[in-house]
């Protein structure tokens, strides 16, 4: 099934842009972060990149041609020969002056679509008529800042210098900071445990299970998952004006590769036993150190623990990964007292929230 | 030439060296978790060394300390694996 990769809004007041430049050729093989297309308006030109791995399909538009903010400019599929939904993005002439209800402002805002994109069936826009132009356009709710991007400073130094393009992974911590800056509200708070029982706990673990290497820190992630089954409200993030929870714990867990970070990401982490989620990480974490992680393992995290205790970091306030509303920040203990941090979203968490998680979290087995 | 137990040794010297410690002393049946020589990163990354020094695939749960506890085990591993 192929994906559309949707176009995007570059200043507020415009609702169309224009495709400046295709970058790469139909056909393509493309991965997250690598650059598709441009489109601009008056004021601002933005690089629409790929978002998942998968072969350039369809360009649904020409160089020089006008684009709806919010259509589908282009398809990305995981083969080079599937069948494209038919869907134009190009500007049409289809107006309605019916009144969105309620419902039906909230699926514009989610898709980035105007009312007067919609043929309505009744005197009034409804949810239906809404949810029928998505269903048949193929189209995505706007996930991240991507889709509201951030246009190009026009504006270069005046220090002299070279000017060189961003690496595809520079290009998705750019996306990721863009939406902890653009988008959440982060708020951050540290609590104080007993590194003692943790380590007691894991050498345990490790002595049961024959492991050859130390589950500590995996068992901590691990711990994390137990908490976000147990409270849904911090495996959230927000869509327009509603909590968004999600069904499964899709865990990410920051990994360091080189010069490479990689937010590895252990789908169903719920479904799992501590032993299955300790192993599970131990093959992502390898597979990242092979750099041959498949997109669904660096995608679609719905929380994340990011841990910094391997180069003695005493503190560190990481960044919210798109469409998440928790980090855990763990860094090194000392002999007898530690401290583990949370990057929050406060659009949905509160400090209480945090602090209970991180309370809990304190405790290796829940007690 | 290096001996397989001398190329694994030198790995681990150098694993142990970017985490500021000295292996050099590591004896072949000394159990390297138990030493704090090596983190668990380092650990992991000495286990896939191994997979693709010696082109074996080691599954997850074949990392026990039975198999990788100690330089002797890890070459009697990759010998059951594919006759070294």
């Amino acid at each position: 099934m192929p994906f559309s990769i949707l176009t995007p809004r570059i200043n507020n007041n415009d609702d169309t842009v224009r495709l400046s430049k295709l970058l790469v050729a139909i056909g393509t093989l493309v991965r997250p972060g690598d650059l598709l297309l441009e489109v601009e308006t008056d004021k601002a030109s933005y690089t629409v990149e790929a978002e998942k791995e998968g072969y350039l399909l369809a360009v649904n538009a020409q160089e020089g041609d006008t684009v709806d903010v919010g259509s589908v400019i282009a398809w990305i599929g995981t083969t080079p020969h599937e069948i494209v939904p038919t869907q134009k993005g190009i500007v049409t002439n289809q107006v309605t002056s019916a009144e969105p209800s309620l419902k039906a402002r909230m699926l514009l805002a989610q898709y980035g679509l105007k009312s007067s994109q919609i043929l309505s069936s009744v005197d009034k826009l409804t949810a239906a008529d809404v949810e029928h132009h998505i269903r048949t356009h193929g189209m995505e709710p706007l996930r991240n800042s991507a889709h509201f991007a951030r246009a190009k400073t026009s504006t270069s130094p005046s220090t002299p210098g070279r000017t060189v393009p961003l690496t595809p992974e520079q290009h998705g911590m750019l996306r990721t900071v863009q939406w902890h800056s653009q988008e959440a509200v982060p708020a951050f708070l540290e609590v104080s445990y007993d590194p003692a029982s943790w380590k007691r706990y894991a050498a345990d673990f490790q002595k049961a299970n024959r492991l050859m290497i130390d589950p500590l820190v995996s068992l901590k992630a691990w711990r994390l998952v137990e908490i976000a089954k147990q409270r849904p409200e911090i495996n959230a993030t927000l869509v327009g004006d509603q909590k968004h929870i999600y069904d499964h714990v899709n865990f990410g867990f920051t990994v360091q590769v080189g010069e490479k970070l990689y937010v590895v990401v252990v789908r169903k982490a719920e479904s799992l036993t501590a032993i299955e989620f300790v192993k599970r990480l131990g093959e992502l974490q390898r597979a990242a150190m092979k750099d041959i992680l498949r997109p669904d393992e660096t995608s679609g995290a719905t929380i994340v623990f990011s841990s910094m205790a391997r180069w003695n970091v005493t503190r560190h306030i990481p960044i919210l990964v798109p469409q998440t509303a928790l980090i855990v920040a763990h860094t090194t203990a000392g002999p007898t007292t530690a401290c583990i941090g949370a990057t929050y979203d406060h659009r949905l968490l509160n400090g209480w929230d945090v602090v209970r998680t991180l309370a809990d979290w304190s405790k290796p087995e829940g007690n | 030439m290096q001996t397989v137990q001398e190329t694994i040794h030198a790995k681990i010297v150098q694993l142990a060296k970017g985490l500021g410690n000295d292996a050099r002393g590591l004896l072949d049946d000394t159990v390297i978790p138990e030493t704090g020589l090596l983190d668990s990163a380092a650990l992991m990354e000495l286990v896939m060394w191994l997979e693709t020094t010696y082109n074996r695939d080691i599954d997850q749960d074949d990392i026990t300390i039975e198999n990788f506890g100690t330089i002797r085990s890890m070459i009697a591993f990759l010998g059951r694996k594919q006759g070294l």
